[in-house]
């Protein structure tokens, strides 16, 4: 008798998980969005392109997370907050830093490091409820944040 | 030998527990697919759910994302729609993380399919432009549950989205003044003739293809989709013809009562794939062109392919190219088949 218990108990947990897992079908209308460009600018005191170091940055890769840290990226543009996240694998590491000084946005800071190829550095400074942003490009070895319409980043 | 009642009854449970494990076990199980092996790029579509961390969509910390709530099926379904948008191009859209993990870090990209979407919004997918070249793993989303878990809402979104990760933006519509109408084109059709671009929205037109239309970046701005797929960035390209362009090589087809079967792949809008035959007396020739069918069966927006042999769309807005142009090739001595610009079929003779 206390094994049938048991039997049944057990057919009803599988029941109950197949349940729950089961697909919700329901007619519902796919959601669509179109994009909101009169969103307020974050970075509107600051000009279309900043040259900076990325050794200035790379203080971040040591940081752990839930950390705060202070990175003069030139003497006019200062990036402070608190790490949120970081990945590592064999061909790159990156940090994520949510900013205390630019509320709403993240930078993004990722170094890669390919077996027969000099290091790089790629990143971005986000919000998604932000129509601008910024994204970090090189040029003759020089690296700079150049700001870019959070369209032409991010896009369903 | 008599076995013991309480030993029988602890057997009995077991076997009644390893049967209840094993069936949700070989519920969650993702079917291994490739599209295009013997090449490096990789679109992975990823079902099983996924941490992800260090990325630009980690605002808070990690996002843990659900399986899809797919099964096996369905999941067999989009994998052959979404291989199927992209099978002129040198990229194997997978279903195996190992081909992921395997590939160039520049060259590919995580479609991760998952009923958590909380942490972005309502959306059928996210993504970030170019994604796919970065090399730091940064994955796009598509959100099943969002997508009501249909089969040709979920593919029409991961092909949008790794279309995004490859470069490439929105289709859009304006009008007659450039003034933006929509960020997505909608198409034009209804039922079996409906068409949409992959790049614009498609879940409830019936046929998908790769453009050249207006992009979101404004009215004169063209974005001609198949150029951007295969720039140099990308790593991609037009994956190889798999017949002759010309009759002179084309391969002889053979009968065997009375009939003979060949297929290929159309793999540019240009391409033109000869067979040739020869009747051995004078006889009547019927030829019918089958395309490939992706979906299971091609009823309202579920179909793709049956309605390109037989329909045409019409022109979209200020679009240079024509969708679905029907093209018939030479056929006097030789089969040809139906081409289709801009899009992928296989056309059986």
């Amino acid at each position: 008798m206390k094994n049938l218990k048991l039997a049944a108990f057990c057919l009803c947990l599988t029941f109950c998980c197949v349940y729950s897992l089961a697909q919700n079908v329901q007619k519902r209308s796919v959601p669509v969005n179109e994009p909101d460009y009169s969103k307020p600018k974050l970075f509107a005191d600051l000009p279309e392109r900043i040259n900076f170091d990325p050794t200035h940055l790379l203080d971040l890769f040591n940081t752990p997370v839930g950390q705060s840290i202070s990175l003069e990226v030139t003497s006019a543009f200062t990036l402070s907050g608190l790490v949120v996240s970081k990945a590592n694998d064999q061909n790159s590491a990156s940090v994520v830093l949510r900013l205390t000084s630019r509320p709403g946005a993240r930078l993004i800071f990722t170094k890669l490091t390919g077996a027969n190829t000099p290091i790089k550095y790629i990143g971005r400074i986000i919000s998604l409820t932000h129509g601008d942003s910024y994204e970090i490009n090189s040029e003759n070895g020089q690296y700079y944040f150049k700001k870019k319409g959070i369209y032409e980043l991010v896009t369903e | 030998m008599p076995i013991h009642p309480v030993v029988k009854n602890q057997l009995q449970l077991t076997l009644l527990l390893v049967v209840c494990l094993g069936s949700l076990t070989l519920r969650s199980q993702v079917p291994i697919y490739n599209s295009y092996p013997a090449v490096a790029p990789v679109i992975f579509l990823d079902f099983d759910g996924h941490t992800v961390s260090g990325t630009g969509w980690n605002f808070d910390g990690p996002i843990y994302c659900g399986a899809s709530g797919l099964d096996s099926t369905k999941i067999t379904e989009i994998f052959n729609r979404v291989a199927e948008d992209y099978r002129p191009f040198t990229v194997n859209v997978t279903t195996d993380s190992t081909r992921y993990w395997s590939a160039p870090a520049n060259q590919r990209t995580r479609v991760v399919v998952t009923v958590t979407s909380d942490w972005y919004g309502s959306a059928g997918g996210v993504s970030f432009i170019g994604s796919f070249t970065w090399g730091d793993n940064t994955p796009c989303f598509v959100f099943s549950e969002l997508l009501g878990y249909k089969t040709k809402n979920v593919a029409e979104a991961v092909s949008h989205e790794a279309g995004h990760t490859l470069g490439l933006r929105h289709q859009s519509t304006y009008d007659t003044n450039c003034v933006l109408i929509s960020d997505y084109n909608t198409g034009v059709g209804t039922g079996e003739l409906s068409w949409a671009p992959i790049m614009g929205e498609g879940y409830s037109r019936n046929l998908t293809t790769w453009y050249n239309g207006p992009s979101s970046l404004g009215c004169t701005e063209f974005q001609n989709d198949l150029d951007v797929i295969t720039s140099a960035i990308n790593g991609i390209t037009y994956r190889l013809d798999y017949q002759p362009t010309s009759f002179g090589s084309a391969p002889v087809q053979t009968f065997t009562n009375n009939q003979f079967t060949a297929s290929s792949i159309i793999v540019r809008n240009t391409d033109e794939d000869m067979f040739k035959f020869t009747l051995p007396s004078l006889h009547s020739f019927q030829l019918s062109a089958i395309p490939f069918n992706v979906g299971a069966g091609n009823s309202g927006a579920n179909g793709r392919s049956t309605q390109t042999a037989e329909g045409q769309p019409a022109r979209q807005g200020a679009g240079q190219n024509q969708p679905v142009q029907k093209r018939r090739g030479r056929c006097a001595g030789s089969a040809c088949g139906e081409k289709v610009g801009g899009r992928i079929t296989r056309v059986s003779v």
